[in-house]
């Protein structure tokens, strides 16, 4: 009855091709820090990769990558670690050019107001057209605490709710 | 556009950009385990050490918060992080290492032993020691620029019988790493070769290692779990409030652990025990997670980080804890649960605060969260309409033989899982043939919880498993009447097949055929609704099929959606029609009736079933 998907490879790496743009701008909304999203999508992934075997591919696996991405940015242990390990020497994003990180470094002075549930109650609804509904089950929250934190979101950065 | 303001504008252009310049780059599992190659002793006798760096001297290990270490050899740098510098007995201890790559490229090939760092530990004045191992294998991976490589703790070494001198298997088959009361030096190193496993570019190495040492008290620590203490000694820089708190969450952790899960209960504040639903839920539900992760867990110190206390981040639970705790007193304590087998490491961030002088806990709960939703509630959460929740439960009550009107309470189930747990949570579902449609659980007073699951597979498309329930046709054919029975291999072991009726003697019997008629629905409960008859030749029957031009239960609905076609003898004593083989030829003709039989579970004045192509013969 129970088999594990011989598929499962190949399953992995079509969402590996096809689902790193929503994992990491969730990740860079949730942790505002090119870097830090960078490795937070990477572990997602990773965690995807461990468990393929037993995942139901018939499932979109965006959902599954999402909750793993939101775990692993808000695990604070996790947090502390990497701070006291990079702070030294942060890590360079790789393969990002530099007038893209100046235009973030300005950005994210801004974006540091919100709270990471603002930042992504705010960006991901304007800025990648998820509905509320999806940005709730990706953040673990109510729709109603979605709306609430957009709310928020748009009144600390000063911008018109319509 | 231009009604999109500049921050979302600027932030939409850069994520994209920043995700199109990275990608998923961890191949690197697969890749490890394809190099990994045996080289000879002599490959590495032939290369040249760059730079030896001296073990560096520990770090500071007198506070409870995380050990570091570094080393840098301008090509690589080699971190060490302890999470604590102190632990209890028997408290995880988990150290991680991390590889970076400095230099000058954008990456580099490297060529090491079984993992790019080996990992050491020693008593500080004591003979006791781990390590020194080599599995004389070499694997490769690719290192990017200033991205880390983590690698946790493993342990490698030689077992021994003496504890005065190491450690037993026992340990060593443990994945967790705990010490025994002593002050340790962890170690990592590396000394890896450029260029990958095997390549003739190994024309150098690099030799980093850095070390933690810790501290193993015989008092727990108030940083570290488990603990099993029934109170701990506060922290120096815990307020009287924060310190209880992590109390609180520690005597509910272990309490969870020690599988107490109903003084764990009686820590919840009264809206996680409603929004939970049942203690039976919680304690299935706890159960789980507990032995998900092998009761490990480690009790962060408690916060009162305004991120971790905003309401959007609090989820369901913030408009109570606004409520009913005191701002100044409300701390969320998280719970870091290691990452086991099977299960991924997660946190849970627990909200502590008093209510009328006794703290309490709130859990991060939402209806449903804990795997169960209170019926009828909770049939929308599983896409099932009113209609349809209350045949699933109906069917469930059938099939675990429970009387409805007994059950105190009925709680709808999520998918079970895989394994022999049905509880384990794999984090993905199973492959099935069936598909999972709920888990119904009764709380029958005095008998406990009794659950089934309901899954539909290939069979009737009752409602139980459609919305849009259907009528199944099932004449003689599909009922297996012709079905040649077998006691042995096919032809041989096969009953012969029925004598073929000669024309005249075919010619002497009667059929039935009725092109369409509308079969009214009738009144609730078991119907049968004669067609008329038919007659038969030698109790033979030739031909016996039906159709239902409209297949949609349309204003009514039939327990099962099946419409049977059955044929009665009108002659004394003759066995039913079900098997050909089974009953027999009777010489000269045999009248029957034709009955549609079907049970009316639902029904309506107009309800009628749109019978065609009717043949017996």
């Amino acid at each position: 009855m129970i088999a594990p998907d011989p598929n499962a490879d190949d399953a992995f790496q079509r969402a590996a091709e096809e689902l790193w743009m929503p994992v990491y701008r969730f990740a860079l909304a949730l942790t505002n820090d090119l870097g830090v999203a960078d490795d937070v999508a990477q572990e997602a992934f990773v965690r995807l990769w461990r468990t393929r075997a037993t995942i139901d591919w018939r499932e979109p696996a965006v959902g599954w990558l999402l909750v793993a991405a939101r775990r692993i940015a808000f695990d604070r242990f996790r947090r502390l670690a990497r701070e006291l390990r990079l702070r030294p020497a942060p890590s360079t994003p790789i393969g990002i050019d530099a007038a893209t990180v100046e235009r973030f470094v300005d950005l994210r002075v801004q974006l540091a107001r919100l709270t990471a549930p603002e930042r992504a109650a705010i960006l991901l609804s304007a800025a990648e057209g998820w509905s509320t509904d999806e940005i709730a089950v990706a953040l673990g929250i109510s729709a109603g605490a979605v709306r609430a934190a957009a709310s928020r979101g748009r009144a600390k950065l000063g911008i018109d709710a319509s | 556009m231009n009604d999109i303001p500049d921050p979302i504008d600027t932030w939409r252009d850069v994520s994209a950009r920043a995700a199109r310049a990275s990608s998923y780059r961890a191949e690197e599992p697969r890749r490890r385990r394809s190099a990994v190659a045996s080289i000879a002793a002599t490959t590495v006798a032939v290369a040249i050490v760059v730079a030896g760096l001296a073990l560096r001297p520990a770090a500071n290990n007198g506070a409870a918060g995380p050990v570091i270490d570094r080393a840098e050899d301008g090509m690589f740098r080699l971190a060490l992080v302890t999470p604590h510098g102190r632990y209890g007995p028997g408290a995880p201890i988990e150290p991680v290492a991390s590889l970076t790559y400095v230099g000058p490229d954008r990456s580099i090939l490297i060529g090491h032993d079984m993992s790019p760092v080996q990992f050491r530990i020693e008593e500080v004045g004591g003979p006791r020691s781990m390590g020194g191992g080599s599995r004389l294998v070499c694997a490769s991976t690719n290192l990017e620029r200033g991205v880390a490589l983590d690698v946790p703790f493993e342990k490698a070494g030689s077992p021994t019988d003496d504890p005065a001198s190491g450690f037993d298997r026992a340990w060593y088959e443990d994945r967790t790493l705990s010490l025994p009361v002593g002050t340790w030096r962890i170690s990592a190193s590396i000394d890896l070769g450029v260029g990958g496993c095997g390549s003739d570019d190994q024309l150098s190495r690099h030799r980093l290692a850095v070390a933690n040492v810790i501290t193993v008290s015989g008092d727990p620590s108030p940083t570290v779990g488990p603990s099993f203490a029934p109170s701990l000694a506060p922290s120096p820089t815990l307020s009287a409030d924060a310190t209880v708190a992590l109390e609180l969450v520690r005597k509910y952790e272990d309490a969870l652990t020690t599988d107490h899960q109903d003084v764990a209960w009686r820590f919840l504040s009264p809206w996680s025990r409603s929004t939970v639903g049942s203690a039976t839920t919680f304690y299935d539900a706890e159960r789980r997670l507990v032995r998900s992760v092998f009761g490990r867990y480690i009790v962060e110190a408690p916060s009162q980080d305004p991120d971790l206390l905003d309401p959007a981040f609090l989820g369901a639970r913030a408009a109570d804890v606004a409520a009913v705790a005191d701002p100044d007193r409300t701390f969320v304590v998280s719970v870091r649960r290691p990452e086991v087998d099977g299960a991924a490491a997660a946190t849970e961030n627990l909200v502590v605060a008093p209510i009328d002088s006794q703290w309490r806990i709130w859990i991060e709960a939402t209806p449903g969260l804990f795997g169960a939703w209170p019926y009828p509630g909770g049939c929308s959460a599983f896409g099932l309409s009113d209609r349809r929740c209350d045949a699933v439960v109906a069917a469930a009550a059938s099939q675990a033989g429970v009387d409805r009107s007994k059950a105190t309470s009925i709680w709808l189930m999520s998918e079970p899982g895989c394994g022999d747990d049905p509880l384990a949570d794999r984090g993905g579902g199973c492959a099935r043939t069936t598909s999972f449609v709920a888990g119904v659980r009764f709380d029958v007073t005095g008998a406990g919880p009794v659950r089934t699951d309901i899954f539909c597979g290939v069979g009737p498309p009752s409602l139980v498993c459609s919305e849009t329930p259907r009528i199944e046709a099932i004449d003689l054919h599909s009922a297996g009447y012709w079905d040649v029975p077998c006691s042995g291999e096919a032809p041989a072991g096969c009953a012969s097949p029925l004598p073929s009726l000669g024309a005249g003697a075919a010619g002497s019997g009667t059929e039935l055929r009725i092109d369409a008629i509308d079969v009214p629905v009738g009144p609730v409960g078991q119907r049968e609704v004669d067609l008329g008859r038919a007659v038969l030749v030698d109790g033979i029957v030739q031909e016996a099929r039906f159709s239902i031009a409209d297949q949609a239960q349309a204003g009514f609905l039939l327990t099962d959606g099946t419409v049977r076609l059955e044929l009665r003898s009108t002659i004394a004593g003759r066995p039913p029609f079900e098997n050909a083989y089974a009953r027999g030829t009777y010489d000269g003709p045999e009248e029957v009736r034709v009955v549609l039989v079907f049970d009316v579970a639902e029904t309506g004045p107009a309800a009628v079933i749109h019978v065609t192509d009717l043949l017996v013969r």
